[in-house]
């Protein structure tokens, strides 16, 4: 299969050649839906299917997927498992590579405004209704700019609040474009996000809207709910991340299992059957998915799941209960349960995020915190080799927040500085910014004399969140700082936080592979999730915070710039310059390398890849391409 | 008769009332609300969460506004039947709560039924042949099935069924009949699953049941009419079913005011340990994640439901002892 690499994306034009061999070829279909009153495979699939490399062999037909989700609002289960279909897609390795889906090729423009997409002849909706770029421009002309559809407009889909227009070709070719660049649109087009845009059913969806059908409002009325736009949202499942998407079994989607039990109220089991329209085949022909059906256990706890997976009743299990807590026990059971336990890579940028509120409300601490020194005084008095052999059982190195090493994104020096445990250097640098006086307890006075007291919060339902603050609590005490360990529930926590109330916070670190561009919280102030700096957060998204020095917004506008560019090494180059402002500032402290992830997987269940990269924009295991699964016996 | 069910109806509303109040303040209680839960949980699966959304949820389910008025448009819309809308699962918590409910009601039922099916017979057994085999035998079990929680003895057999035997047990069907309509395979399903929660759930409870039905049993029998019948020849099982027990089952009868809220609430906790579909996994659901309405409707149904158990116990009180029915 040829592929699009991001790398040489500017103003070249790709053509895939995916389908040419599989052209002329037969296809074959999987035996449950022989003798029904369907249309022959070939035209169902049709001119132009995407053909999928197995992972390892050709599969067979057959068999039922056994899942399992937790709660009520497990959705993203459902969504990360059988819903990443978006318009370009990512590789399983995470490469950064593009590669075609829906789209069987595309071309940016040299500015990076205008991106014209190719899609597939003869592509068809699961109800057989075929698939065009009239879709699409529904999609970005009605249901985006709608108010009531979407207050909040996704930012990956707006530049500088400016929406989208889309002008359609053929029924295959279609330009979406901005009078602004969109250097990211790609990139976000291949992740998570990217799967909104093929998502709804014109012919199906336009029915709830007063534009397409006068009686939409009553026909709402009826059903007993507010207003259309409810009633759409309802039957639709408007947005990727809607629970309404895995509710109307009637809705037409292009994913490769339909929806016959609903996931709705008091729900138990959720269960869908093959779509007989998929558009994807294999490599012999064979018109995917290979397996028939999926159940799933909706679970009132995670310890439920935790048995079914022991008892060997889940197929494949990446959530919830696939953590190093729970290694031991799934370990234990692999004989009995016949499943084993395939490593995921975490992408992510350190193991821990520990951040120091620079925003802090309290005039003496916001001037300590914001002191470098005081941070890296921090980070000199931790032994973080010990700490990985406490919290994280000897998995990974000593490293600060970065992206990782082997990414074009990775910088050196931000990952290695202060790293050494150096107790005099932490004891220098605290008394050189004038914390050398200390108490009647033996801590270290603020420099007005008042006493200094750092909270340190974690979440106590995420373990080792709490736990490592438990750890550094000790560490930063014996360098004389009373650091306290604050035990949160989350959402207490997450309040405190989000009105920059916290002193210093243990959360998870995010990016730390292409997903930097998407979500670079860590290296800049860019959400309230940026939670060394979230009132300069809240400034650059516009809401309230407060007015941050000259650097940050330096590195706001290298981060437009990035924006503004599709070439991907001069992406890199950009961000590069962006990181080494993250180096001089210093902003968060981290402690070590991503610590692995894992998947409980069947014995008897074939075609899954080991080793592969997790993570929400870069879901496991929509990216190993679930459809070609198969069951073994 | 008519007159004293109606004044124990009057009774009820104020108390209804009180727990309506009591509900809405307990899920006020932690920090934050739905919204500030919702963006913790997805923040921590590194999904972004995007703040002018959450300003938006916020204002959609008029989180902000004073609890007094929240709490006098939540129990508005139940008086006219509209419990409010689920933010978790984005429906009206009318469409949650009754099934859930409806199988949590059913299994207290059956277990009640099934815990005085066991306990009466025991009980009098155990007092009629005191300190025989039979009776150390009960008395040993009882106090063990008293002391040892419920959702110990859950886990014990989730563990003991999952490990040796390969199964998972938990659920109220097979997977095959969990979405099914409803026929006779369905409830014969439903029976082979069922004895499992009924069996925990009832196990403390009837011990405890068992105990009074035997010190009640044992206060009447040396009474001197026992003496007397026994005296004037009356056959001896006749005799003891038909004076001591009859007396001995009234605080028998009083018990189901303090047995259902036992079992309401340990069903609570033991169908979250074995996944049932009742009302208990939702509603711990619901609390963690401040879904405030369901969790409020759930609560309410309860304390209605324990509500009517006592009714129920004080009618049959007065049936089979008329000096409560005319004092």
């Amino acid at each position: 299969m040829k592929h699009l690499r991001v790398a040489a994306l500017a103003g070249i034009s790709f053509v895939a050649l995916a389908s040419v061999a599989a052209f002329a070829q037969q296809y074959q279909q999987s035996p449950v839906l022989d003798g029904l009153d369907l249309p022959p495979v070939a035209e169902r699939v049709g001119a132009n299917p995407r053909v999928v490399t197995p992972v390892s062999e050709v599969g067979k037909y057959g068999g039922t997927f056994r899942g399992g989700m937790v709660g009520g609002n497990d959705r993203n289960m459902l969504f990360t498992y059988f819903g990443y279909e978006p318009l370009l897609t990512w590789d399983a390795d995470w490469s950064g590579d593009v590669y075609p889906n829906i789209a069987s090729a595309y071309t940016a423009s040299e500015d990076s405004k205008s991106f014209t997409f190719t899609l597939r002849e003869g592509m068809k909706w699961s109800d057989g209704s075929p698939f065009t770029a009239d879709d699409i421009a529904f999609f970005i002309e009605d249901v985006l700019p709608d108010q009531k559809l979407f207050p909040t407009k996704p930012g990956w889909l707006t530049v500088e609040g400016e929406l989208p227009t889309i002008s359609v070709t053929s029924p295959t070719e279609f330009t979406i474009s901005w009078t602004k660049p969109n250097g990211l649109f790609i990139i976000n087009a291949a992740s998570v996000y990217g799967v909104q845009l093929a998502l709804l059913n014109k012919a199906y969806c336009s029915q709830f809207m007063p534009k397409y059908n006068p009686d939409a409002d009553a026909n709402a009325k009826a059903a007993g709910v507010a207003d259309w736009a409810e009633h759409m949202t309802n039957m639709c499942g408007v947005g990727i991340e809607n629970i309404q998407r895995w509710r109307n079994p009637e809705r037409p989607t292009l994913e490769a299992w339909r929806i016959t039990d609903p996931y709705v109220a008091g729900a138990t089991r959720v269960s869908f059957e093959r779509n007989p329209y998929y558009w994807k085949v294999d490599t012999a022909g064979n018109q995917l998915p290979y397996i028939d059906g999926l159940s799933i256990s909706v679970n009132a706890e995670a310890q439920t799941l935790l048995l079914s997976v022991l008892a060997g009743e889940i197929d494949y299990e990446v959530r919830h209960i696939a953590n190093a807590a729970n290694l031991p026990v799934l370990a234990e059971g692999t004989e009995a349960g016949n499943f084993y336990i395939s490593p995921r890579e975490s992408r992510v940028g350190n193991s821990l995020a520990v951040s120091v509120n620079l925003n802090s409300h309290d005039a003496v601490k916001a001037g300590i915190f914001g002191n470098k020194d005081f941070r890296v005084a921090l980070s000199h008095a931790l032994d973080r080799v010990a700490i990985i052999d406490t919290l994280f059982l000897g998995q990974g190195t000593p490293q600060q927040v970065s992206p990782r090493e082997g990414t074009p994104f990775y910088n050196e020096r931000l990952a290695t500085q202060y790293l050494e445990y150096d107790v005099d250097e932490a004891n220098r640098l605290l008394d050189s910014i004038g914390l050398d006086k200390r108490g009647g307890n033996g801590f270290r006075l603020a420099p007005d004399g008042s006493p200094l007291v750092v909270n340190v919060a974690g979440v106590t339902a995420l373990g080792a969140h709490a736990d490592a603050a438990e750890l550094l609590v000790q560490y930063w005490q014996a360098v004389g700082v009373d650091a306290r360990f604050s035990a949160q529930d989350r959402t207490r926590f997450y309040e405190e936080k989000t009105a920059s109330q916290h002193d210093i916070v243990v959360w998870g670190a995010t990016s730390g592979g292409i997903d930097v561009f998407i979500d670079p919280r860590d290296y800049f102030p860019f959400s309230t999730e940026s939670n060394f700096a979230v009132d300069w957060a809240k400034y650059y998204i516009g809401d309230g915070g407060t007015e941050p020095p000259d650097y940050v917004k330096e590195q706001w506008s290298l981060y437009d710039q990035i924006k503004a560019t599709s070439n991907a090494d001069e992406q890199a180059a950009l961000f590069q310059k962006l990181l080494e402002i993250a180096a001089d500032q210093y902003y968060q402290i981290g402690i070590s390398t991503a610590i692995p992830g894992l998947a409980v997987v069947s014995n008897n269940l074939g075609n899954v890849p080991a080793d592969t990269p997790t993570g929400w924009i870069h879901p496991d295991p929509g990216t190993l391409n679930t459809e070609q699964f198969y069951f073994k016996n | 008769m008519l007159i004293f069910i109606l004044k124990r109806v009057a009774g009820m509303i104020p108390a209804l009332f009180a727990i309506s109040i009591l509900a809405f303040t307990v899920i006020q209680l932690p920090p934050g609300d739905y919204v500030s839960t919702y963006a913790a949980q997805i923040a921590q699966t590194g999904e972004a969460v995007d703040s002018a959304v959450l300003a938006n949820l916020r204002e959609r389910y008029g989180l902000g506004e004073n609890i007094a008025v929240q709490y006098f448009k939540w129990i508005g819309g139940i008086v006219r039947g509209d419990f409010g809308q689920s933010f978790e699962w984005n429906q009206p918590v009318t469409e949650l709560v009754w099934g859930r409910m409806g199988m949590t009601a059913l299994i207290s039922f059956l277990t009640l039924i099934t815990m005085w099916a066991v306990s009466l017979p025991i009980g009098i057994i155990s007092a009629v042949r005191q300190y025989s085999i039979v009776d150390y035998l009960t008395t040993t079990f009882a106090f063990l099935a008293t002391a040892v929680p419920e959702f110990l003895v859950a886990i014990v057999l989730l563990y003991i069924s999952t490990m040796w035997f390969g199964v998972s047990v938990g659920g109220l069907f097979s997977p095959a009949f969990e979405n099914a309509p409803l026929s006779l395979a369905k409830v014969w399903d439903f029976l082979q699953h069922a004895w499992i929660p009924i069996l925990v759930i009832g196990l403390g409870s009837t011990a405890a049941l068992t105990r009074i039905m035997r010190a009640n049993l044992l206060d009447e029998l040396h009474k001197p009419y026992v003496e007397a019948a026994r005296a004037k020849g009356m056959p001896e099982g006749r005799l003891i079913l038909t004076y001591p027990v009859r007396v001995a089952l009234n605080p028998f009868i009083s018990t189901i005011g303090w047995v259902l809220p036992a079992l309401i609430s340990g069903e609570l906790i033991v169908s979250t340990v074995l996944n049932l579909p009742t009302a208990g996994p939702l509603l711990l659901q619901a609390l963690k994640s401040q879904d405030m309405y369901l969790a409020g409707a759930f609560i309410l149904l309860t304390g209605g439901l324990v509500l009517i158990g006592t009714l129920i116990s004080d009618i049959l009180l007065a049936i089979s002892d008329p000096r409560i029915r005319l004092s």
